[in-house]
């Protein structure tokens, strides 16, 4: 079976891309898988991937590929989308040229499934892709995320999809009853880890790691109000922020105005979280929502305890408060700094948690992950390889 | 076949301590490689002693049987790093783990310099905190900040117990600006530098604030920054009153 995955950019990084990947290289062991990238803005991924996956693309930004340009290409580019709905989160990245590639693509795919990978790429596969493919919309944003006007074309084109898979249960349960009465399938499969070994924190830096784009939705100024409380009592402690993005000026003077220039550093982004987390003794989420939170179950995996704000809806269906990490009621700064500083002043309940989220980082094994895809493949009577 | 380290960590001896997830068949010997460079040193139970290999400096790979030993050990801590800076050496190893997972030894040679590991921007005065790294002795209690093109100088007072120091420097004088300005920080002749905190290239990862020193027309802002190589500088600028704050 040759299965198609649709991702708006392999080349950069992120949860999303890395929760792809994995999810391909294991599927590639299995059935002929192939990664789509809408854009290619460099030549070689940000992230890894297996040599089992090929990687295509449809628009290439890269500044080299320029001799290749066709006529109309660069005009292409600074017009607006109008396959996505303005509401979709990355409008602004999608654009006429990429309008053009994806119409050409969804018509003339030579694939039996095809696995679309946020809301505007759905719509645009439930509109425009040929006959006799199946179709996998997968969420990664949760489902209140998305706005009123394109939550009508969700309505409105998500019946034609064979099938929605979602992150959590509480989005399968939003997208049934949006779906009830239409022969699309909802099914809630989480983000997968590889099965391959993994490196292990000791707990034993003062550093606490967040990872993730430096945009509003992470809830970073939440972070640093926060963590400037901790310092006054745990000048001794570090905050190591991953990720690069529009809010990176921001924060950092934020940083300096609240004192924490000794404390805070913006590392730029990595393509080893999982390395950089090991070096950790606590991950911490503040998002505003989060579709799922690929770096819990990695820092998990790490044997790094998590402390996360409650937001919407990740978080929540991956944490067991008090168990493998600290789930603090959402935007409560105080709360959040209170966590922290238990956990500091608690080497062993840091690691009593860290010990329980390695059990629970093995329920997200991209092996068991895999299984249920395949289990859904089968479902939608497409098990067999032909 | 996989040979995985479950720990793998240097000694301020320079010796590697390895613990074993998956062992390799020969577990004798292990092979450090570079380029085409190979060293083989002799694995007594769980250490070998690196310490009497030549080692040119850069980052070497470890092989047993054949097989590069991954590692999912870190390789180090933080605490570790200050701890083993603390004897005066000629070189520093360091163990990590790749992002490949491969272990690593990294070797570079080891000057004695002063490690800042605060910096105080205030009103008045910037101060700083740091230790002396690698068994480094300032040759008198001072810090100075010598002006890249000029060659002008502001100089402030130090002190020193035991291995760690403190410094202030005044802002005002650093007001004798009409442009740009960058300026090289020594303690008592050493380096000043952060290289122990595990964060390369720091110039837009760790930013401090500015203060102004207020004259008649305009001002002059005086802001602390790590240079490509991870100096601590300070940088002048002339502004307008009217763009004064930072």
């Amino acid at each position: 079976m040759k299965i198609s995955i649709l991702i708006m950019n392999a080349y950069g990084m992120g949860g999303t891309v890395r929760a792809t990947f994995n999810l391909a290289d294991e599927l590639a062991k299995r059935h002929d898988v192939e990664v789509v990238s809408v854009f290619r803005h460099r030549n070689r991924p940000f992230l890894p991937h297996s040599d089992q996956v090929r990687l295509t693309h449809l628009v290439d930004l890269r500044p080299e590929a320029k001799k290749w340009w066709r006529f109309g290409f660069a005009s292409r580019l600074e017009k607006p989308s109008t396959l996505f709905h303005p509401e979709e989160r990355a409008f602004s990245n999608f654009n006429a040229e990429s309008d053009r590639a994806l119409k050409k693509y969804l018509a003339e795919m030579q694939t039996d499934v095809l696995v679309t990978t946020r809301a505007g790429l759905n719509i645009a596969a439930a509109q425009l892709a040929r006959e006799g493919v199946t179709l996998v919309g997968q969420e990664h944003l949760h489902f209140g995320a998305h706005k009123p006007g394109i939550l009508e074309d969700i309505r409105t084109w998500y019946p034609k999809l064979d099938a929605v898979i979602t992150l959590t249960d509480a989005d399968h349960t939003e997208y049934a009853r949006l779906l009830d009465g239409h022969p699309t399938r909802v099914y809630a499969i989480g983000n997968g880890l590889p099965d391959t070994p993994r490196p292990q924190s000791r707990l034993e830096n003062r550093v606490v790691l967040a990872a993730g784009r430096l945009v509003k939705v992470k809830g970073y100024d939440r972070l640093l109000d926060a963590f400037a409380k901790v310092v006054e009592k745990r000048p001794d402690w570090k905050l190591r922020i991953y990720g690069d993005g529009t809010q990176g000026e921001k924060l950092s003077k934020r940083a300096r105005s609240l004192g924490l220039h000794n404390n805070v550093a913006f590392m730029g982004s990595t393509s080893d979280v999982e390395g950089e987390l090991a070096k950790a003794s606590i991950h911490v989420i503040t998002s505003r929502f989060e579709g799922f939170g690929m770096t819990i179950v990695e820092a998990f995996a790490a044997g790094v305890p998590v402390v996360s704000f409650d937001c919407p809806q990740g978080p929540r269906e991956i944490i067991t408060s008090g168990q493998d990490g600290i789930l603090v009621p959402d935007g409560d700064i105080d709360a959040f700094a209170d966590a922290l500083l238990s956990l500091m002043d608690s080497p062993d309940e840091m690691r009593r948690l860290a010990e329980n989220g390695k059990e629970t980082a093995l329920r997200y094994r991209i092996s068991e992950v895999a299984d249920r895809w395949d289990e859904a493949f089968a479902d939608l009577r497409l098990g067999q390889t032909p | 076949m996989t040979v995985l380290a479950a720990s793998a960590r240097l000694d301020a001896d320079d010796v590697l301590w390895v613990r074993w997830a998956e062992p390799p068949a020969d577990t004798a010997t292990l092979t450090l490689r570079r380029e085409d460079a190979t060293h083989t040193v002799s694995l007594d139970g769980d250490a070998a002693d690196l310490s009497r290999l030549d080692l040119a400096e850069g980052t070497w790979s470890v092989h047993a049987a054949g097989a590069e030993v991954m590692t999912t050990d870190p390789g180090f801590s933080l605490d570790g790093l200050v701890e083993y800076a603390r004897r005066p050496r000629g070189r520093a190893l360091r163990t990590f783990r790749a992002a490949s997972g491969g272990l690593r030894v990294g070797v570079r040679p080891a000057e004695s310099y002063a490690e800042v590991t605060a910096v105080h921007p205030g009103e008045e005065k910037l101060t700083f905190e740091g230790l002396l790294a690698y068994g480094a002795t300032p040759a008198d209690a001072r810090i100075v900040a010598t002006r890249r093109k000029t060659g002008d100088t502001v100089t402030g007072e130090a002190t020193v117990t035991g291995d760690r120091w403190q410094a202030e420097l005044p802002n005002a004088p650093f007001a004798v600006e009409t442009e740009r300005g960058f300026w090289d920080l020594e303690l008592g002749g050493l380096t000043v530098a952060t290289w122990l905190d595990d964060i390369p290239q720091k110039k837009n990862k760790v930013r401090f604030p500015a203060q102004h020193v207020a004259r008649d027309t305009d001002r002059v802002r005086v802001r602390a920054y790590y240079t490509d190589k991870d100096h601590l500088a300070i940088a002048t600028t002339v502004v307008a009153n009217a763009e004064a704050s930072s």
